[in-house]
């Protein structure tokens, strides 16, 4: 009926298939855009020494055929895959079966808590729990939870949700995620669960004692103490630490490099087959030692048996140093310094906030400065930070709660979008 | 591994199944980008940022035969979008073409390509550049397989009465 315009449309698909396509720039712009995505879906979250309260949010779930038997076994485990399912180590300790039933609750009146299971190892624990009520939470919050041994707790971060979800029912289940700085074994594994919950505009005092099995797997210590080197920059990979919840990489920064790096955006541990463990996604994924000491977190692979093990990086996060303190006015609204590229604005400023916006037409979330220093070298912290952006701008809204400071202001960059490449790929077996 | 397998893993969240995946239908999605772009610099960015967009959406996709119609599709979009933003910024200087020999039935049937709508130009891009069957589009724009054909009847028809008219006009 139409043949000819078929002809004609499929006469000019020969043409088209004719074009030379630009395949030798393909490979580099795939790695490129994967990596963009990568970065967007990582949560960076820094200096976490105090009590820090994130909201989890679990976007889709999807479980795997091994992950689903395992759960089916379990009854009322399903909850937990939203919080497993995002990182490799976590799923691989249900697979293994290193997740240890509790299943102790009280109830309080009409509230009930249970603890429903722990994950334990020599680097943290994160406790699973279930809040129920005949009636509706809704409204309610989290005021404190604290897990209790007869030892103290070592250096560590803690992390909870506070509020519940505004779809919130009549049931409650998160997570409560400890982190310790250091590799640490309680000699005695009896805890108590503690949590005050205000609900209605009562507090709720929950006391929950549980013990757990003494079957806590022992980390596996790789010592690398090797130099590498990426745009000229070096560092030492001095150790990696394999736990079931994480695997911590120990990098010591030259003092004598250029720029500061800021972030590894693609790091990773492949094994022989070319499978990856990629950065933790969710959950705490770096620990400042010193100024030139970190450790950086990546998902586990505690489980596995790798032929050869390599841990491997393409993408830093850097800036010059001497463009990493951004140094702005309040009073007089001056941007002194500021990365050379120009890309960052001052925007509107005052005492008690500061306006930063650059073109961007990235999604990635950055979180550009974390502290501020005074004139008079008095630090403070960024109260809020209030992000937004459009398609093509992105605006950071800085309020500080101290406003009595000295002019001009010191902040140093935590993230900023500025990346060097190169390949390393250091062998750990 | 099987092309399927590959594909089920990368829609499943696995990050070396996915990249194999792209890598795997790089040409077809750089042929779409230069089709509409017609510029190889702009089909590269193009590749890299459906990577991206694939990469955060990925999970959505049910059928993983489908995948590359899926992924010809995000390229499709992104090309017409940034079509649109030329065309704001160049008012117009699209007569750069990197086709070497073409006769003058073939600059006809692009500008009459052209003069369609976004939703038409990728039927017809999917259907005769790239033979995608018509049970795959319709699974994909969950619409009817009758739906589908009539649009494409719709379609042809208006590139024969856009021919026509021009054939008419030139006669003048």
């Amino acid at each position: 009926m139409y043949e000819e315009e078929e002809q004609r449309l499929s006469k000019l698909k020969e043409d088209l298939e004719k074009a030379k396509l630009p395949l030798e720039k393909a490979d580099e712009a795939i790695l490129k855009g994967f990596r963009k995505a990568k970065r967007d879906k990582r949560v960076l979250r820094k200096n976490r020494k105090s009590l820090i309260a994130i909201a989890i949010a679990v976007t889709s779930i999807r479980i795997s055929p091994t992950f689903a038997n395992v759960l089916s076994s379990i009854p009322g485990m399903e909850w937990i895959i939203g919080f497993v399912e995002q990182d490799k180590g976590l799923s691989a300790i249900i697979e293994n079966d290193y997740y240890q039933k509790v299943d102790i609750s009280e109830t309080i009146g009409d509230f009930t808590l249970t603890v429903d299971g722990v994950i334990m190892d020599e680097s943290g624990m994160n406790v699973f729990y279930t809040l129920k009520s005949s009636k509706s939470l809704t409204g309610g919050k989290i005021k404190q939870i604290n897990v209790i041994n007869k030892e103290e707790f070592p250096e560590h971060s803690q992390s909870y949700s506070v509020f519940f979800p505004d779809d919130i029912d009549n049931e409650f289940q998160n997570m409560v995620e400890y982190h310790f700085a250091n590799s640490f074994s309680f000699k005695e594994l009896k805890f108590n669960f503690e949590l005050k919950a205000i609900i209605d505009n009562k507090e709720i005092n929950f006391s929950i004692p549980f013990k757990l099995k003494e079957s806590i797997k022992k980390s596996v210590i790789y010592p690398i103490n090797q130099v590498v080197e990426m745009d000229n920059q070096k560092f030492t990979i001095e150790e990696i630490i394999i736990y079931p919840l994480r695997i911590g990489v120990k990098i010591a920064f030259d003092p004598t490099n250029t720029k500061k790096i800021l972030g590894f955006e693609d790091m990773r541990l492949e094994n022989e087959k070319g499978e990856i463990w990629s950065s933790i996604n969710n959950g705490t994924t770096i620990r400042h030692i010193s100024e030139t000491e970190k450790i950086f977190y990546l998902q586990s692979n505690y489980f596995e048996k790798p032929k050869d093990l390599y841990l491997r990086m393409n993408t830093l996060m850097a800036i010059d140093k001497e463009e990493a303190m951004v140094v702005v006015d309040t009073e007089t609204n001056t941007l002194i310094n500021s990365p050379k590229d120009g890309m960052l604005k001052l925007g509107k400023t005052s005492k008690e906030q500061v306006e930063f916006y650059m073109k961007s037409n990235s999604e990635d979330q950055l979180n550009l400065f974390s502290t501020v220093i005074d004139a008079d070298g008095k630090e403070f912290s960024v109260f809020k930070t209030q992000m937004t952006s459009n398609e093509d701008e992105k605006r950071w809204e800085l309020h500080f709660e101290k406003v009595h400071y000295r002019n001009p202001l010191n902040l140093e960059l935590s993230a900023y979008p500025n990346y060097i490449e190169g390949d390393v790929k250091v062998e750990l077996k | 591994m099987e092309e399927l397998e590959i594909e089920q893993k990368a829609i499943e969240g696995d990050d070396e199944a996915f990249l194999a995946v792209i890598r795997l239908h790089k040409e077809s999605l750089l042929r779409a980008a230069l089709a509409f772009l017609k510029d190889e610099h702009a089909a590269i960015e193009a590749l890299q940022e459906v990577t991206y967009r694939a990469y955060k959406k990925i999970h959505t996709v049910k059928e993983p035969a489908y995948l590359k119609t899926w992924l010809t599709r995000i390229m499709i979009n992104y090309c017409q979008d940034q079509l649109k933003r030329r065309k704001r910024i160049i008012s117009d200087n699209r007569l750069q073409e990197t086709f070497v020999h073409q006769d003058q039935s073939f600059l006809e049937l692009k500008e009459a390509l052209g003069m369609l709508s976004n939703e038409d130009q990728q039927l017809i891009y999917l259907k005769y550049f790239q033979n995608t069957k018509i049970k795959e589009i319709a699974a994909l724009e969950k619409i009817p397989e009758g739906t589908v054909k009539s649009r494409l009847h719709t379609v042809l028809k208006k590139l024969r009465l856009y021919f026509k008219e021009k054939g008419e006009s030139e006669h003048v």
